[in-house]
């Protein structure tokens, strides 16, 4: 037997043929090029599968929950002040996390000004300081809507059908403020020289025993005076019409010995006059930062008195600005957040 | 078996591999929807508002100037009905100047000092 | 002249595509992308609600009050007139439209006390509500403070209040 004889046998049975010369046969690459064309077609399809896949955009039900706790029950914090770290609505830059709660202590009870300065953010700052921890970026649209009357508030894209969900029922606590009926006791009937004050007693709202929702911090909440029903008949004694003549607040030390004037506050914006000529109404609002609430302030002379001189008029007296003569509404509300 | 001509065959073990990874590739995308179920799950475990109440209870009681023994009656109705219906530890004691409270439901333990 | 030399690695390229293919088609038709609606997601949300609406029930509207939720228990006596407020305003909280009452979620309350004499612990289901088949629950819990003699005999007691939610 020749080797060529050999090689004729191998040939047959064995197709590719064993030497070096590099040449596949054409059933070799017919095979080859049908398995990888449908190799590539299977992956395409394949990849298709996974894009969208990244553990980001599995579980929204979850981000919109932990959104949802952190607005309802978190207070927030800002570098801004250190010794109210969780006063973030009046630091406009220097916010570290949204958070509405008005105190840990009573989750969902909101803080009306945390709400309006929350709802009036733009979505890039939202989006950083409230649900991005991390660097994927959701869609988000948060509604707070209130039980009765007025419209919802939107704040953030239109939600498509499919998103993850949250719901958190809430109560808004409104700033303190007080009505004082001028034909009621104590300003009517008191016998006195026309003037009467408001007292704004530091060691009164101040308690750090009182751990309760409804807590009065004249300086960052503001205090807000209203003085109705003045032309009230029981008044008018010595003449017919009953006119402010001046306003003014004072601070006292706790012994009520020392006193540091801070100005008079008739004058807009402080003292509203509802109509100069015979008034009926007054409305003095401070807004937050009046700098006789301020801590210093208020270390050194605790007692502020805000007082109201009439002429032609018989009030008298002091009432205290404390928690059982003042209103704080809590209003009831719905917030829900969408994320996508 | 000499005869079997076992070229090409690997040319079908490739296929075959490749099915078994988009096998693995199925289970995996499958999976990632249980994803939900296990959040939520544990926030279900989390007593977080369980722990909420209490502390809102124990200030009630502060605001109302409950002490003594009202604090301790009310105590006792805390710990007895939690262990009753929940299953949980609940121990608040009161002192001169603080209030403990120390809770435990098997998964989660809290425990607060309050200084009056 | 034809036969079948040369057909070996066609063949075996056909199957292996027609294996991959197959395959293929079937991951793509097994699998769900989206999270379905897994009942631990919605039995969360549902209790986060009934939780909040509790809470918000509990919490006091005036200075050294007490909420609502110490009213309704204190005004309970025999007739089943005072719990119905109880209802009323837990089924306006958990109102998906604030306002609006919903009527797919129906809610059943039952207040535990401790009877101080033998530390035993006694129940009592409030009147009004919807009534429970068995359906699938979620639970929510609230503990109140009150004075009403029905629930022992100590002046100021706290009693548990368990409400069952389930949606229709």
């Amino acid at each position: 037997m020749t080797d060529d004889n050999i090689v004729m046998h191998c040939r047959e049975s064995r197709p590719l043929i064993f030497n070096d010369s590099g040449a596949l046969s054409i059933d070799f690459i017919a095979g080859f090029t049908i398995f990888m064309i449908v190799f590539i077609i299977v992956i395409t399809m394949i990849s298709g599968l996974l894009i969208g896949l990244q553990s980001k955009t599995i579980d929204y039900d979850a981000v919109a929950y932990r959104t949802g706790v952190i607005l309802a029950e978190d207070p927030g914090l800002t570098s801004g002040d250190p010794y109210n770290p969780t006063r973030w609505e009046y630091y406009d830059d220097e916010i570290v996390r949204f958070g509405l709660a008005s105190s840990r202590d009573y989750p969902n009870i909101l803080s009306k000004r945390k709400v309006d300065s929350f709802f009036n953010q733009s979505v890039p700052a939202i989006q950083q300081k409230t649900m991005m921890y991390g660097d994927y970026t959701y869609f988000f649209n948060i509604t707070l809507e209130k039980s009765f009357g007025s419209s919802p508030m939107p704040v953030g894209d239109t939600y498509p059908m499919k998103s993850g969900f949250a719901r958190r029922i809430i109560k808004i606590k409104e700033p303190s403020s007080m009505y004082i009926n001028a034909s009621d006791p104590p300003l009517a009937g008191a016998g006195g020289d026309g003037s009467f004050s408001v007292l704004v007693d530091a060691s009164i709202l101040y308690d750090q025993n009182a751990r309760t929702p409804l807590v009065i911090d004249p300086y960052f909440d503001g205090v807000s005076i209203h003085i109705e029903n003045i032309d009230g008949t029981l008044n008018l004694s010595k003449g017919p019409i009953i006119r402010l003549t001046s306003a003014e607040v004072i601070g006292y030390n706790a012994e009520d010995t020392i006193q540091n004037p801070y100005g008079s506050i008739i004058n807009y914006p402080w003292t509203v006059q509802t109509d100069p000529g015979n008034i009926k109404k007054i409305s003095t609002t401070f807004a937050p930062g009046y700098p006789a609430f301020s801590s210093l302030n208020l270390s050194v002379f605790p007692k502020v008195y805000i007082k109201y001189i009439f002429s032609n008029s018989t009030f008298g007296g002091t009432i205290v600005y404390d928690q059982y003569n003042v209103t704080q509404p809590l209003i009831p509300a719905v917030m829900e957040v969408r994320v996508w | 078996m000499e005869g079997m001509n076992d070229d090409g065959q690997w040319i079908i073990l490739m296929g075959f591999l490749v099915c078994i990874g988009l096998f693995f590739l199925a289970v995996v995308v499958n999976e990632s929807t249980i994803v939900g179920r296990t959040t939520a799950e544990s926030v279900l475990d989390f007593s977080k508002s369980d722990i909420q109440d209490i502390r809102g209870q124990v200030f009630e009681w502060k605001n109302l100037g409950m002490t003594g023994s009202e604090l301790a009656n009310s105590s006792t109705d805390l710990s007895r009905l939690a262990m009753y219906r929940q299953g949980a530890r609940i121990n608040i004691t009161a002192d001169l100047n603080k209030i403990t409270i120390h809770y435990n439901n098997g998964v989660t333990e809290y425990d607060e000092k309050i200084f009056l | 002249m034809v036969n079948e030399a040369g057909q070996l690695y066609t063949i075996e390229a056909i199957s292996a595509g027609i294996l991959m293919l197959v395959t293929a088609y079937l991951v793509l038709s097994t699998t769900n992308l989206y999270t379905p609606g897994d009942r631990h997601i919605n039995d969360m949300q549902l209790k986060q609600i009934g939780n909040d609406a509790l809470a918000m029930m509990d919490a006091p509207d005036t200075y050294g009050g007490t909420g609502n939720l110490s009213r309704y228990l204190n005004s309970i006596d025999e007739s089943e007139v005072s719990v119905a407020p109880l209802y009323a305003e837990l089924h306006n909280s958990l109102a998906k439209t604030p306002g609006v009452t919903p009527d797919n979620l129906k809610v059943n309350g039952t207040v535990y006390w401790r009877d101080p004499s033998d530390n035993s612990v006694m129940s009592r289901t409030l009147e009004g509500g919807d009534i429970y088949h068995r359906e699938n629950t979620v639970t929510v819990h609230r503990w109140v403070l009150t004075n009403n003699s029905a629930f022992g005999d100590n002046p100021t007691k706290t009693v548990l209040l368990e409400v069952r939610i389930w949606r229709v």
